[in-house]
């Protein structure tokens, strides 16, 4: 790391010395990134063409059939539009309850400090745990349909609505939501805090209300940290697995449950089907992050 | 034990641009040496260069007798200090004096003595125990100097340590920095791209433009015996006439001064110090007319602006003056010179 | 906003965080707890009794992913705030290659990258193993770490290690007195985050562990397949305690003056 402080001769040029010195700093994360995570991926695709096989006769060469199939499958289409709404609704939701938080909670002085520790306090909690927390507390029995009965609002189990393990997937949403709500708030505090209160002082001595200085200074200014917030948030929503795992329906799956079930099908024929899936939501994800990055690059030049 | 520097035919590249060109320069045992230069000019990289922070294309470093050039930073025997004070914010002002000292392996417990007898020097006794945060830029500087001092360098260098500062705190440093070498009697690098600083504080002052060396002397040479009309200009002087120089005389636009050379020259740069000119009523030898066009205050003086009356049209010279000389504008006078302090340039821009 | 909407909404959010933490804690004490009462009719520690059991799949569970998760963070950790250094104070050819390739693994789902490893793995007999699964954590936490890292890195002066050379430290003494020091909010951060994703991770863990490495998210799916709901309970609380031990003495630089998580506000 850093200057190479020996050279051989006076006229050594020590240019090459800094492009060795790069390598060595991206090299570990280079191998990492580079075998693991292009190498299993690129795997996973090239066993979705029907290669690599562990059953199936690959000499038969590069075949569509798993896509074929996984596209035709009724249980695949409604899982994709399931997992669609969820990791939207996540998503949005997420980023403006923690963006009215964030404000809310700059603007509240006492007991500011015990607020944020409070808010980051379930940013370590594992998803495993949020989605059996979510189970106990919004299941037909658990705490919330128990105070709901208490006070007369519902009679008895079946009359409280099913919210976990139901077909809408609302319980997956509260789950996700209890996560993300909390780390998109820490982040867009951690953007407030920065040199963006300069500006907003300097906004203030030319008059500007508080509402006006929100949309014209603050708002734009931590703009790229809420961007980055929303990708990491939806990419996480739309393939995560333990959660829809936990509170999700036998139908329709989240994409990643119905993949997961073509993989350890006892039929190991299936599996490049859960290769072809895999691709998909990766493309998928893939896609919509780009979409959405040009459409708020050019919404940010705009301003 | 201090020693000289010696930098030897230093070039450097970065890529296409040529930072340094060919530098030259020598730098007694025990002697203060400013390099001067405005931004850009190349007096960091150099000072770098000589630290071992970074290489020369081409060229050698010299402590002494001895090559530096495959010698890594931390063994040099050198201490720099920045413009930014850049005191460690993880230790107290006594660990981050001692740390020189603790990388090479003393213990803590040896050196409270040093320590404080460094703290003293720096006029900041008891401050062991606070924090980087907790002190003023300019204490912050000055235990930065005393953590570079500790070490006993053979070579101090100083990059820009004051600019930072503000502008009274910044005189009360330079003679500090000044008494702190007196005492040492450490050879001293010290950049800086303010003049009157170099002025007060160099035993010699290396000038810089564009990558080369324009100039080396004592302070008093810049004013009174410019190189070159860069120099002239950077140091303050006013009147830089481009004129010809017929057997001493020396002419522009119809004005005759009359010099102590008897030279012939086709093109020559007459530098006259604002300030070694002076106005009076009547003509007098070694005097021509001019009219006043305007004036302004420059610290407790008066700088004039005049229009030299002559047949061929005649320059604008700046005239210094105290300030209850009476003006008037558009007045006719006549300014006295002195052909001793006419300083005729005539090498490196006469081409 | 006006003033009185701000608190109801901070305190129905903070309802929102804890009421699910009490359930847990409820059912991780509750003897007989049947529908409609609202608290437990009884209470006893039976589940952290069997939760504590050396021999018991809780116990097993804590071990090996103690383990996993420490080796994760810390090679994650380091392997990352190189690339962090790389990006934030480096220029070279391919730069926005290789930071699009540490942002893929946070757009493609774990489970797309785990299939195919897993095929690879049993090639290079790395499945099954402690390392396997360690190797495939790397996956998810070394992109956290090198955008905290890029993000702490470019807040950091370089002068601050010229000027440890100048005093004459060596290479290693700057990065061990000076840069490790100055930069160690941003360490704390990506280690907590390393940690707390490898700790969580469960679909690579069962799939390149091949259910034979038990760390303890598989030992509560485990136990969520089953009825007792006190032992998930007490198997949740277990599972929650070392990251927020974490949290604990990294909190500080979670949000502050200088918040390690604008790094990834950065994507």
């Amino acid at each position: 790391m850093g200057v190479e402080t020996k050279r051989a001769t006076p006229t050594t040029f020590p240019v090459r010395e800094k492009r060795i010195r790069v390598l060595w700093l991206i090299l570990p994360t280079l191998l990492v990134l580079g075998i693991l995570f292009l190498g299993g991926f690129f795997f996973g695709v090239l066993q979705s063409f029907g290669l690599f096989s562990v059953v199936v006769d690959d000499s038969s060469g590069v075949s569509l059939d798993a896509y074929r199939a996984a596209l035709a499958s009724e249980k695949v289409r409604a899982g994709l539009a399931l997992t669609f709404r969820i990791a939207v609704l996540a998503t949005v939701l997420s980023t403006i309850i923690a963006l009215i938080l964030a404000i809310s909670i700059s603007r509240t002085k006492r007991f500011q400090k015990l607020i944020i520790s409070l808010t980051q306090f379930n940013i370590p909690i594992p998803h495993v745990v949020a989605a059996t927390a979510i189970l106990l507390t919004f299941s037909q029995s658990g705490i919330i349909s128990r105070v709901s009965n208490a006070i007369g609002l519902t009679e008895g189990t079946s009359d409280f609505p099913i919210i976990t393990n139901d077909p809408s997937g609302f319980g997956i949403l509260l789950s996700f939501l209890w996560k993300e709500i909390p780390f998109m708030c820490i982040l867009i505090l951690g953007a407030l805090r920065g040199p963006v209160t300069a500006l907003d002082e300097t906004a203030k001595t030319l008059g500007a209300s508080y509402s006006y200085r929100l949309r014209k200074v603050i708002i734009p200014y931590i703009f790229p940290s809420i961007l980055s917030g929303t990708i990491i948030v939806f990419a996480f929503t739309f393939g995560s697995f333990e959660v829809p795992f936990i509170l999700g329906q036998p139908y329709p799956p989240m994409l990643s449950v119905a993949t997961y079930e073509f993989y350890t099908d006892r039929d190991l024929v299936n599996r490049p089907i859960a290769m072809a899936l895999a691709t998909l939501t990766s493309l998928s994800i893939a896609f919509l992050v780009l979409i959405y990055m040009r459409v708020t690059r050019r919404e940010t030049r705009k301003k | 034990m201090s020693s000289g520097v010696s930098a030897v035919n230093i070039k450097k590249n970065f890529g296409d641009n040529e930072v340094l060109k060919d530098i030259n320069l020598d730098v007694k045992e025990g002697e203060l040496v400013s390099i001067l230069g405005s931004s850009g000019c190349g007096k960091t990289t150099l000072l770098r260069i000589v630290a071992g922070l970074e290489y020369a294309s081409s060229g050698d470093v010299y402590f002494g007798n001895e090559l530096q050039n495959n010698i890594s930073v931390e063994k040099r025997s050198i201490a720099m200090v920045f413009q930014k004070a850049l005191l460690f914010p993880n230790m107290t002002i006594a660990e981050n004096i001692a740390f020189s000292l603790r990388a090479k392996g003393e213990k803590v417990e040896n050196l409270k003595k040093r320590v404080d007898e460094m703290l003293e020097l720096v006029r900041l006794p008891g401050f062991s125990n606070r924090r980087p945060g907790e002190l003023s830029g300019g204490q912050e500087q000055r235990v930065s100097l005393a953590r570079s001092l500790i070490r006993n360098p053979k070579v101090l260098l100083l990059d820009e340590p004051l600019s930072a500062l503000d502008a009274n705190l910044r005189v009360e440093m330079r003679t500090f920095i000044r008494e702190i070498h007196d005492n040492f009697k450490m050879t001293t690098l010290f950049v800086t791209h303010d003049q009157e600083e170099a002025m007060a504080i160099s035993d010699r002052i290396a000038f810089m433009d564009s990558g080369v060396l324009e100039q080396l002397g004592v302070p008093e040479s810049f004013v009174s015996a410019p190189e070159s009309a860069k120099v002239g200009k950077f140091f303050g002087c006013k009147n830089l006439l481009e004129g010809k120089l017929q057997n001493g005389k020396f002419t522009i636009k119809g004005l005759e001064l009359n010099t102590e050379e008897h030279l012939t020259r086709s093109r020559v740069i007459a530098a006259i110090r604002q300030e070694d000119l002076s106005l009076s009523e009547i003509g007098v030898p070694d005097s021509f007319a001019a009219q006043i066009i305007d004036w302004q205050f420059v610290g407790s003086r008066v700088l004039v602006r005049c229009d030299v009356i002559a047949d061929g049209g005649g320059p604008t010279v700046f005239v210094e003056v105290d300030r209850f000389e009476d003006l008037s504008r558009s007045a006719k006078i006549f300014i006295k010179y002195s052909p001793r302090r006419i300083h005729l340039i005539t090498s490196k821009d006469s081409n | 906003m006006k003033f009185n909407l701000r608190i109801p909404i901070i305190v129905l959010f903070l309802l929102y965080l804890f009421v699910p933490f009490i359930s847990i804690i409820f059912w991780s004490i509750a003897r007989g707890w049947r529908f409609p009462e609202l608290l437990p009719t009884s209470y006893s520690l039976r589940a952290f009794e069997i939760a504590i059991d050396p021999s018991g799949d809780i116990v097993q569970g804590v071990i090996t992913s103690t383990l996993i998760a420490l080796v994760v963070g810390v090679s994650a950790t380091l392997i990352g705030s190189f690339a962090g250094r790389a990006i934030a104070m480096h220029n070279f050819r391919l730069k926005k290659s290789f930071q699009f390739l540490v942002l893929a693994p946070l757009i493609v789902p774990g489970l797309a990258v785990t299939m195919g490893i897993q095929i690879l793995f049993i090639r290079y007999g790395l499945v099954d193993t402690v390392l396997g699964v360690c190797l495939a954590h790397l996956i998810p936490t070394v992109p956290y770490v090198v955008m905290i890292m890029t993000g702490t890195f470019a807040n950091f002066d370089r002068a601050y290690e010229e000027q440890g050379q100048v005093l004459g430290a060596s290479r290693l003494t700057v990065v061990r007195k000076v840069t490790i020091p100055m930069v160690i909010p941003g360490l704390s951060v990506s280690f907590l985050f390393a940690f707390v994703i490898s700790w969580s991770e469960y679909i690579l863990t069962l799939l390149v562990g091949g259910g034979s490495i038990k760390t303890l998210p598989l030992v509560l799916f485990s136990f969520l397949r089953g009825s007792d709901l006190p032992l998930v309970g007490a198997a949740s609380i277990v599972f929650m305690i070392p990251p927020l031990i974490l949290l604990r003495f990294t909190s500080k630089y979670l949000v502050g003056r200088s918040s390690s998580m604008t790094g990834l506000g950065s994507v």
